[in-house]
């Protein structure tokens, strides 16, 4: 019986050992799949931005119009919305919900823009490293060498992958997230004049 | 040092030690107990800066080509250099110590007296740090976040280290006995390069932010813990998910 045991727990533990060198190539080139479809999405909003904003024939009005297509189509930005207001967000009337998704983009593209707008034709970047943080996140961190800058800028992006594709969902410049700022900032603006002030504040937002 | 900063100075620092005595702040914790007050003195702040600091650095930007605004901010940058090294000793950090008293050496004599930045080119790149840093190395947390009179945005534990700085960086001594006496010189060009550095970033965060105060706020304190590492486990682990409503994924 001790025997037969024995006997059955071995092969328990061969099936259990195949299992493992059978599937364990399989996991890490799905992950090195994964880690390079991040990567291809970065290197490909990054080029897009870029072509947009070496484009000299263009006009700073289309050249915003074309950034604020690129957000839209690569960036989570009505998961971006909601978690910039945080607990507030579920304040909000149905009303107020509508009128905030176009202002957030609008505030979005006003905090992008002008950086972009800095670009030189002589700055260049380079991914370096994706990082999975957890089962549904990556950052993806690249270096952007400018003429104006000594130092390269480190900035990682934080991408997810939902049924639409892969969306952007943050970018950390130098550590400082555009979020968390964004979160801190609606909070207390809410928190110091109410909702109403707030989306007022917003739409007062330069839109050019 | 006149008597009058002697003074200040001594206020400064009680205000500030029982102000540390309280609760604290930690990492990305924003723990801002005075915001009236400081709301107030980063107004008066931005007036000072309006009139006084911006115009300057507008007109040092305008006229002063990028080629030597690099030179003088890698001048005023190779001068902190034995301050970082002497509190990277402190730190117990031998290699860190090694490489900045080489970047330094390197810098002062090659890049003729930190004009240029010639260590970077042999990799010799460590990033630099004050008093305040060598407090957080040992664990003391940031403490309040206050905004100093014409300094700006701060936290006690930024102040203290402010303090320690200007009596243990070696460049300050130098000067004390060069301006027979006074570090009035020194800490006003320092002061003038730093605003000018971030000229564009202010107008940036300025001209964009509902809440200029938060945002600045924000922003000082992700930096301050992101020169932690004590708070790097903590950037990993923020919940973006947190309160977001109607989960789509």
């Amino acid at each position: 019986m001790m025997k037969m045991l024995k006997k059955k727990n071995f092969r328990i533990l061969f099936m259990m050992m195949a299992a493992v060198l059978i599937f364990t190539p399989f996991i890490s080139l799905l992950s090195f799949a994964q880690e390079e479809g991040v990567k291809t999405f970065i290197d490909q909003v990054a080029r897009k931005l870029i072509d947009t904003m070496k484009d000299s024939s263009s006009s700073t009005k289309t050249k915003r119009d074309k950034v604020k297509e690129i957000l839209e189509n690569n960036f989570d930005v009505e998961w971006m919305g909601r978690s910039a207001m945080g607990v507030n967000y579920r304040k909000l009337t149905s009303e107020q919900k509508e009128q905030y998704a176009p202002l957030y983009l609008n505030y979005l593209l006003n905090n992008y823009f002008p950086i972009l707008m800095k670009y030189d034709n002589d700055d260049s970047y380079e991914i370096l490293k994706i990082q999975q943080i957890d089962q549904k996140d990556y950052y993806v961190n690249l270096k952007l060498t400018t003429k104006k800058s000594e130092n390269p800028i480190v900035i990682k992006y934080r991408v997810r992958y939902i049924k639409s594709g892969y969306k952007c969902l943050d970018m950390v410049v130098e550590g400082i997230s555009t979020l968390t700022s964004q979160r801190a900032e609606f909070s207390s603006a809410i928190h110091q004049s109410g909702v109403d002030l707030f989306l007022k504040k917003l739409k007062s937002q330069k839109t050019e | 040092m006149s008597m009058i900063c002697r003074t200040l100075l001594t206020v400064v620092i009680i205000v500030t030690s029982f102000a540390a005595l309280g609760e604290s702040g930690k990492c990305y914790k924003i723990y801002d107990p005075y915001e009236t007050f400081n709301r107030r003195v980063f107004k008066l702040n931005r007036g000072i800066d309006r009139s006084l600091a911006r115009p300057f650095a507008k007109i040092y930007s305008n006229f002063m080509p990028t080629w030597g605004q690099q030179r003088v901010s890698s001048f005023f940058y190779n001068i902190k250099e034995p301050l970082s090294f002497v509190n990277y000793v402190i730190q117990g950090k031998p290699v860190e110590a090694s490489r900045t008293f080489w970047r330094f050496f390197v810098n002062t004599i090659f890049g003729i007296g930190g004009l240029f930045d010639f260590a970077s080119k042999f990799e010799l790149n460590v990033p630099q740090q004050t008093f305040s840093d060598t407090m957080a190395r040992y664990n003391m947390n940031y403490g309040m976040y206050i905004i100093v009179p014409i300094i700006g945005p701060s936290t006690t534990r930024e102040v203290y280290g402010k303090v320690v700085d200007v009596f243990t960086d070696p460049a300050s001594m130098v000067y004390v006995n060069q301006f027979d006496g006074t570090t009035t010189e020194y800490g006003v060009a320092t002061a003038a390069e730093t605003r000018i550095k971030h000229d564009e970033l202010l107008d940036d965060i300025y001209n964009t932010s509902i809440d200029w105060y938060s945002k600045t706020r924000s922003l000082y304190i992700q930096s301050l813990a992101g020169k932690d590492p004590a708070c790097a486990k903590e950037e990993e682990i923020i919940n973006y998910d947190e309160n977001v409503e109607e989960e789509k994924f």
